[in-house]
């Protein structure tokens, strides 16, 4: 045993013992948690009008079951929606607990302001807005879904979005739905073509949403996994983004799963 | 990912088949079911096949330890294997978790989310030990399982709050998901769940073995007595985000305790980390001391870390020292004044409490109506915490009289006031007097 430690006591001192209104050994309050908030950008623009709304509208609402128990005890997920088309909007004013979260059925009109949605995300992403929690944060998810081209300057929105250190730390991902989303446009985002995937048709976006939302709140939520052979010790750049690689590596496994006559159209085979 | 579909049916192993009735939940490896088999009722893990290392020798692995079955009553252990299928995937099915357990990952929470099946809405029901009694008998069950599982040469690897349930009224305790229990020494590719690796495996300098399930089993107990994370304190919180980086510093190159005598860089948070600091201090020092070696010695050098005898001891002890104060107050000796070496008082009410010393160790036990002491505490040669021994117990024939009763199948001598030693059969008492002495056969014990 350790001798040295002075701050030990031996008896409990008076004050301790005053305090017995608070100090039952049974009194406990939910363990703290690390935050996760996970964002998803919508493109609400007016060709998403329809089915493809219809659809999406429907996944979501059955995502939300899905991610609840994701967290488990070390983790507070919380859920923040931005959607954009001639205008930029979030879905509720600040990130919602996953256990409190319902989903707002989204319409579909106007263009795609995609640019303005990057320059909203990256002043919300900070300390002082949505990502406020004053525990623990694990970097946040970021999940983007569009059908279309940016009709404004995405640029200057992902070079904002690029020098925020949230954005930089996070797990980007997205999904094209349909022939006009362009992929490396995508990749632009999410910094890497493993994390961008492409949906063609109804049954597509229904299981490539549920799989990237679910393994990106999975990794997200979690601390870093091993999964190294060698038996050397790991260093910083050994881990440096070791989680948006893993995302990209298990969404390429699970999206092999599902291409199979990939190359029909979004609007056939309804 | 091969999903196994509502009403699909599984080969077994040994033959028959398995029918799927809903998924009970999913976790790194796989998805759990459960399924009908031989007309009962099971639980089916179906592996991710992909995410399985070596999946041959996984799959004799698992073989192996159910030919070699659980280590005791403890562990939710493989029962059957399934056939592989076309892809390769297998999974194996065990016993269903009886309702009155909830997981360990819902006591920590202190509350479990129940869903309306038929509107999908969940609401928040609370999950609390109801007793002191059945949370510190939690922890020595969790301690005795890990005990009998290093004593047969194997070791969980995974060690983490996914891995047990737990009964709130009683504190008995079942470890599941031993599908990654392996002789000492081998790994089949688990790292295990950060926050409960041990730093070397966060490191990659070692992979999971004894004594890197020593270190998680301490963070288990840390969790579950101190409901807080013992390596998260003032360093980390201080990061802001948990990148990948800060991890590996803060779990595995630089962790540090966040009472570690020599180091106050990552003392606990007012606001962020409350219970651990309320907590700390309502435990007693040998409790501390016992978090203290593993935390800080522990870290670098394995052998340092407590083994699951010595804590055992430590909680049986700590199980001994709680009082149930008239006035409602319940806690260990160490929160109740003391008014001379055998007399505690309770802060809040003034009541005060006789103890009983015993021969075989020198903290003494808090006398009060209701308090025990377990076959283990009169017996050295017996492991057996969970059986009563002794109670006391007002007469029911002379109230206000007390009493020990002896739950025993043994006879007792007890010295009464007048000077002589009597046989106090099983089933029978002794009142407790200012000059008792009783002796149970291998231990004595007196006033």
């Amino acid at each position: 045993m350790n001798n040295n430690n002075n701050d030990i006591k031996e008896n409990t001192t008076v004050d301790d013992l005053l305090d017995f209104d608070d100090d039952d050994p049974l009194g406990a309050t939910a363990v703290s948690k690390k935050s996760l908030v996970i964002f998803f950008l919508i493109d609400t623009s007016g060709s998403m009008k329809g089915k493809k709304m219809g659809q999406l509208n429907t996944v979501m609402e059955e995502l939300i079951p899905e991610i609840r128990r994701v967290g488990e005890a070390d983790t507070d997920v919380k859920v923040a929606v931005l959607t954009f088309d001639t205008d930029v909007r979030w879905m509720y004013s600040a990130p919602i607990s996953i256990e409190e979260f319902e989903w707002a059925r989204l319409g579909a009109q106007g263009v795609t302001s995609m640019g303005a949605a990057f320059t909203e995300l990256a002043a919300r992403m900070s300390r002082n807005s949505f990502l406020n929690s004053p525990s623990l944060s694990f970097a946040p998810v970021m999940f983007l879904m569009t059908d279309g081209y940016p009709s404004d300057d995405y640029k200057s929105g992902l070079k904002a979005l690029q020098g925020n250190s949230w954005y930089k730390f996070g797990l980007k991902a997205a999904l094209g739905i349909g022939d006009e989303a362009n992929d490396d446009m995508l990749a632009e985002f999410t910094g890497s073509k493993e994390t961008v995937v492409h949906a063609y048709t109804g049954g597509q976006l229904a299981s490539m949403i549920k799989i990237i939302a679910v393994t990106a709140s999975q990794i997200g939520s979690k601390s870093m996994t091993l999964s190294d052979e060698t038996n050397e010790e790991l260093n910083e750049e050994d881990v440096y983004a070791a989680k948006q690689r893993m995302l990209g590596q298990q969404i390429q496994e699970l999206v092999g799963d599902q291409t199979d006559g990939s190359d029909v159209p979004y609007d056939t085979g309804w | 990912m091969v999903e196994l579909k509502i009403g699909q049916e599984v080969e077994m192993e040994f033959g028959g088949r398995a029918k799927v009735v809903k998924v009970l939940g999913s976790g790194g490896q796989g998805i759990v079911y459960l399924v009908e088999f031989n007309s009962q009722k099971w639980a089916l893990k179906w592996y991710d096949i992909d995410k399985i290392k070596r999946p041959k020798e996984f799959r004799q692995n698992i073989k192996n330890n159910i030919q070699d079955g659980a280590p005791s009553n403890k562990f939710l252990w493989p029962k059957y294997l399934t056939k592989e299928n076309d892809q390769g995937t297998f999974g194996y099915i065990m016993e269903l978790k009886p309702e009155s357990f909830d997981s360990f990952v819902d006591i920590l929470n202190t509350y479990k989310l129940v869903i309306d099946p038929l509107t999908g809405r969940a609401t928040k029901q609370a999950v609390r030990f109801t007793s002191l009694y059945a949370m510190v008998t939690a922890v020595i069950n969790i301690v005795n399982a890990f005990r009998q599982l290093h004593r047969v040469g194997k070791s969980y690897q995974d060690l983490n709050d996914g891995g047990f349930f737990i009964n709130v009224n009683t504190g008995a305790v079942l470890v599941c998901d031993c599908d990654n229990i392996a002789p000492d020494g081998s790994n089949f590719g688990i790292g295990g769940k950060p926050g409960y690796m041990a730093p070397e495996v966060v490191r990659g300098i070692a992979k999971p073995d004894v004594q890197t399930d020593k270190y998680s089993l301490a963070v288990v107990l840390f969790k579950l007595l101190f409901r807080g994370d013992p390596m998260e304190g003032e360093k980390v919180v201080k990061d802001v985000c948990l990148t990948e980086s800060s991890e590996l510093r803060h779990y595995g190159q630089d962790a540090v305790f966040v009472y570690d005598p020599d180091n106050a860089t990552n003392r606990p948070v007012r606001g962020i980390h409350d219970n651990v600091i309320k907590f700390w201090r309502i435990y007693p020092k040998y409790i501390r001391e016992a978090f203290i070696t593993s935390f800080t010695q522990g870290i670098a050098d394995p052998n340092k870390r407590i083994i699951e005898n010595e804590w055992q001891k430590l909680f049986i002890r700590l199980r001994s020292e709680i009082i149930m104060c008239v006035c409602g107050r319940t806690n260990f000796t160490s929160m109740f004044a003391k008014v001379d070496e055998k007399t505690f008082r309770c802060p809040k009410c003034g009541a005060e409490f006789s103890t009983l010393g015993f021969s075989n160790r020198d903290n003494r036990m808090p006398l009060y109506v209701g308090c025990r002491f377990y076959k283990c505490e009169i017996d050295p040669d017996c492991d057996d915490f969970l059986t009563v021994a002794g109670e006391l117990v007002e007469n029911k024939l002379k109230p206000g009289v007390l009493g020990i009763k002896n739950c025993t199948e043994d006879t007792w001598q007890a010295k009464l006031p007048d000077g002589k030693y009597y046989p106090i059969q099983p089933g029978k008492g002794f009142p407790i007097w200012k000059d008792l002495e009783v002796d149970f056969g291998k231990v004595t014990a007196k006033i």
